[in-house]
């Protein structure tokens, strides 16, 4: 999805296209927004009735509106464009989100996050490689679903696929398995960190390093608690920033193969891939840590965060389709499946042996 | 398409998603910190 409008495009204007967006972006808000109300009603009825309701975020009313309105009746045409902005939102949201972490809280994290992320690599590369190969998936696909489960699912799957020539329905498929076992990992994580009694943070950090998609591993720390949503989407981010570098790994070694280009300039590589909304995290950050934002304003500046996540919460939803997943087949999706449980289960064990120190 | 249009798209910079979330983010923190917008409510 891109607002940027190419020499194919008979260049619409910018009035245009926002008036082509406009219906969707919308409809992001109308669901989003029901959900913050039935969160709210609910809640509300319990107070009123002295009633010990559970509190369902907002977040999985959202995303489950999103799901049956995708999943049953379909997202009319008016609106795909402008529903198709949720990673826009998404990335808006974080790059905002840095108002809530000072530059220490990041270092001091995204250290022990490091680790976690370093582990968590290595562990999904070896292990999907490892079943790409058991289950006689084709190289490139094994490649694009260790890239997909090691980093950051779509984004890096599109970006690996330019690099390492890869077809189109290898990645439809990796791109298909990492988003059915994200909508999956979305329910089963909250129910499994409340079995193990998580904390927030012990919870955010597992969210963030096991779940592959960006929006999905947001929404699922945000079920948890606010709290855990920051953790989870600092772990992800941190994950994100090494695209540059695993992808640049498998360029070269499909180069050294002859079925990709060589690379020339790898900096200039690096720099390319790198997810530069991570950069404006960073800024943002920086500016609170010195003192730039009064405590109204750091409040504001959090709010409007979480309006803009809860825009990406109701497109998640809204853009998964079961039907076009099943069709997909199986085999990718077994391979994605058994590399997502086995990942999910490693990751939690680092979780576990970093617990001592993360805060409580 | 015609030559006109091609020259408008071509010098129409193309902006990233990131650029375009940077862009937005500045935007509103900017708005916020010289206080055009109002207090953002949740």
């Amino acid at each position: 999805m891109s607002f940027a409008t190419t020499a194919d495009d008979a260049a619409p204007t910018f009035g245009r296209r926002l008036i082509e967006l406009a219906p969707g972006i919308l409809l992001l808000l109308a669901i989003g927004y029901s959900g913050k109300l039935i969160e709210q009603t609910i809640a509300a009825y319990g107070k009123a009735n002295h009633l010990a309701l559970p509190n369902i975020e907002y977040v999985l009313w959202a995303i489950v509106i999103g799901l049956i309105i995708a999943n049953t009746v379909g997202v009319p045409k008016i609106f795909r464009a402008g529903v198709a902005t949720y990673e826009f939102w998404l990335k808006l949201g974080i790059v905002l989100l840095g108002v809530r972490f000072l530059l220490g809280d990041v270092l001091k994290l995204g250290g022990i996050s490091l680790v976690a992320v370093a582990l968590e690599l290595t562990i999904s590369i070896v292990l999907m490689t490892w079943l790409g190969n058991a289950f006689r998936l084709t190289p490139k696909l094994t490649s694009l679903l260790a890239i997909g489960s090691s980093i950051c699912g779509v984004s890096a799957i599109i970006a690996a696929k330019g690099a390492i020539n890869a077809k189109d329905e290898e990645a439809s498929y990796a791109i298909a398995a990492i988003l059915a076992l994200g909508a999956i990992g979305l329910f089963a994580f909250p129910v499994i960190g409340q079995l193990l009694g998580m904390s927030d943070h012990a919870y955010g950090l597992w969210a963030g390093l096991a779940i592959d998609n960006t929006a999905e591993a947001t929404a699922a720390g945000n079920l948890w608690s606010e709290q855990a949503g920051k953790i989870a989407v600092l772990a992800k981010t941190t994950r994100n920033a090494t695209i540059g570098f695993v992808v640049l790994g498998y360029a070269i070694y499909w180069a050294t193969r002859g079925e990709a280009q060589t690379i020339e300039h790898k900096g200039a590589f690096l720099w390319q891939k790198f997810p530069k909304f991570v950069l404006g995290f960073l800024i943002v950050s920086l500016l609170a840590t010195l003192g730039v934002f009064t405590k109204e304003q750091s409040a504001d500046i959090a709010n409007l965060s979480r309006w803009a996540f809860l825009l990406t919460f109701a497109g998640v939803g809204l853009s998964t389709d079961f039907g076009e997943m099943r069709k997909q087949g199986l085999y990718p999706f077994i391979v994605g499946a058994a590399g997502e449980i086995g990942i999910a289960v490693l990751t939690l064990l680092i979780v576990l042996a970093v617990q001592p120190w993360l805060p409580a | 398409m015609s030559a006109s249009s091609t020259d408008r798209a071509i010098r129409r910079p193309r902006f990233s998603l990131d650029t375009w979330a940077i862009i937005a983010a500045s935007v509103l923190v900017l708005a916020v910190v010289v206080g055009t917008l109002p207090r953002v409510p949740w």
